[in-house]
């Protein structure tokens, strides 16, 4: 499964962005503010997510605020920085 | 009711009061508003046309209160966070509100206090099963926000836009009545004009599973199977606009629902019942609500006011529930159950806890621990947490078992909640 669509799923699921679906997510749409319209409480998610699920760390706050600008740069960032663990689908819940 | 409070307004009305009655102190607290919710729907409307407290599917589980109201009332961006107890609670005091005619914002010189049996429950196990799952380092940050006891109480207070004190009485006996008690006091200190009050649980398996118990423990056997099968578990909300009952008659009119404290904290549903010694008429009465608010009411055995009440009383001694017939402790008490500085909170009163715990072997899925564990049963009641410890390591000998983790949650006064992660030792000697 494409990263950009795991992404979107895991996003609406964690998020809980139960009014919409991966497909009125615009990859290039910014995450935070407008857009999405995540805050900061998401943020931290966000990076706890992502570690969860791609094995990647965002180590400091300027990494994640270029990585966080849409699903297009966070798909990119996993995607140089990811473990080799594949993207199969969202993991089974806890 | 609709309406009833349109000119209330935010300029001070109220002053500071202390009526005294016999030697007694005596407040009472006027219902300026109220609403309620529950599986069989929302309104006091729905509820005085006698419908059933506990709205049972065909599969033997309990309907959900539905909150999809509330999308028309906020942005459905601004609910995406909350979670079903602070849905529950937001909309039934929304609804409150709306039956006592407030609409200012922000809400000033209004407090807020919730009470519940359990509090969050469903989030406080997102958050444990989120430990379980993917370790210390990596639980979510967001199940953890919304595990704290005080989110759904300051969760009202943000989308409310409510300025005043905010806390939640969660406590497995009597939070109701603590939870009025501290009003109580709010209002008779003069820190608040008025406090929304609510009452909240929401259903989960472990409530369930535990009223069962707690029936089965307080009852007769004789009694014993037909009490847990009676028992209406289910969940909902009831909230209400308190101000001070001394001023009831001029901002309610004669028909003034109160509530009266003296000492013990009574609800009074009957038609014709008089629930404080200043002769007002009892909360709702006449309006036909029966069966359900004095299941909730605490009144002192052999006190007059309670005569009208003996037949609940009755059947609560029947059941061998002879808790909720006890006496609320008045004056300093009110301070000890909601700590911090709002209510001079000296520590003094004990957390109390319940122990689920673990041991090696499957679970019950509900409760999601990891492979390989096995539910080996759980303590509940007035446990003080430090015997937490001793109530694992009792369960564990009695399986035969070491402990190999336990979820201790604990239910601390005024929104105080902790939440005791619980492993097995290295060398098996116990718990750790």
């Amino acid at each position: 499964m494409d990263i950009r669509t795991v992404l979107k799923q895991e996003l609406i699921k964690e998020l809980r962005l139960e009014d919409i679906g991966p497909e009125d997510i615009d990859d290039a749409a910014p995450l935070f503010g407008e857009g999405l319209g995540l805050d900061s409480l998401d943020a931290v998610e966000l990076t706890v997510l992502v570690q969860r699920r791609f094995g990647v760390i965002i180590e400091d706050i300027d990494a994640a605020r270029g990585a966080f600008a849409s699903v297009d740069a966070l798909a990119g960032y996993i995607e140089t920085r990811k473990d080799g663990m594949p993207c199969t689908g969202p993991l089974p819940s806890p | 009711m609709r309406g009833r409070h349109a000119g209330l307004s935010g300029e001070s009305r109220y002053r500071r009061y202390g009526a005294h009655s016999g030697g007694e102190r005596v407040m009472t607290l006027a219902v300026g508003g109220a609403a309620c919710l529950g599986s069989f729907g929302g309104g006091m409307e729905a509820l005085m046309r006698g419908a059933p407290l506990s709205v049972v599917h065909a599969d033997g589980r309990a309907a959900a209160v539905d909150t999809s109201a509330l999308k028309g009332k906020l942005p459905a961006r601004a609910l995406r966070q909350l979670d079903h107890f602070s849905r529950t609670a937001l909309l039934c005091a929304l609804n409150a509100l709306e039956d006592a005619g407030i609409s200012e914002s922000p809400l000033r010189d209004t407090g807020i206090i919730l009470a519940s049996g359990y509090g969050p429950a469903t989030p406080t196990f997102e958050f444990q099963d989120s430990i379980l799952a993917y370790g210390e380092l990596l639980a979510s940050p967001l199940a953890f926000s919304r595990s704290v006891q005080n989110i759904p109480a300051a969760t009202l207070a943000v989308m409310l836009h409510m300025v005043g004190p905010c806390a939640t009485v969660c406590r497995g006996d009597f939070p109701v009545a603590d939870a009025l008690c501290v009003a109580r006091q709010w209002l008779e200190e003069g820190r608040v004009e008025r406090v929304l009050f609510g009452a909240v649980d929401e259903l989960t398996p472990l409530l369930a599973q535990l009223t069962r118990l707690r029936a089965g423990l307080r009852s007769s056997s004789a009694g014993r199977e037909g009490l847990r099968a009676a028992l209406p578990v289910s969940e909902g909300a009831v909230f209400f606009c308190l101000t001070s009952g001394k001023e009831a008659p001029e901002l309610c009119g004669r028909h003034t629902p109160t509530i009266g404290l003296n000492g013990a904290a009574e609800f009074s549903a009957r038609s014709g019942e008089r629930s404080d010694r200043n002769g007002a008429p009892a909360a709702f009465a006449g309006k036909g609500l029966r069966g359900c608010i004095e299941d909730i009411r605490y009144g002192r055995a052999g006190n007059s006011d309670s005569a009208g009440n003996a037949e609940a009383e009755r059947t609560a001694a029947a059941a061998g529930d002879a808790a909720r017939t006890g006496v609320l402790r008045a004056g300093t008490t009110d301070s000890e159950v909601a700590p911090g500085s709002d209510t001079g909170f000296d520590g003094r009163a004990g957390v109390r806890g319940e122990v689920p715990v673990f041991l090696s072997g499957a679970v019950p899925r509900r409760l999601r621990a990891l492979p390989g564990m096995r539910y080996a049963g759980h303590v509940y009641g007035n446990i003080p947490i430090a015997q937490a410890f001793d109530a694992v390591s009792a369960l564990s000998c009695g399986n035969g078992l070491p402990a190999g983790r336990a979820l201790c949650r604990a239910y601390g006064a005024g929104g105080r909640t902790a939440c005791l992660y619980v492993r097995q030792a290295e060398n098996g000697g116990g718990v750790s």
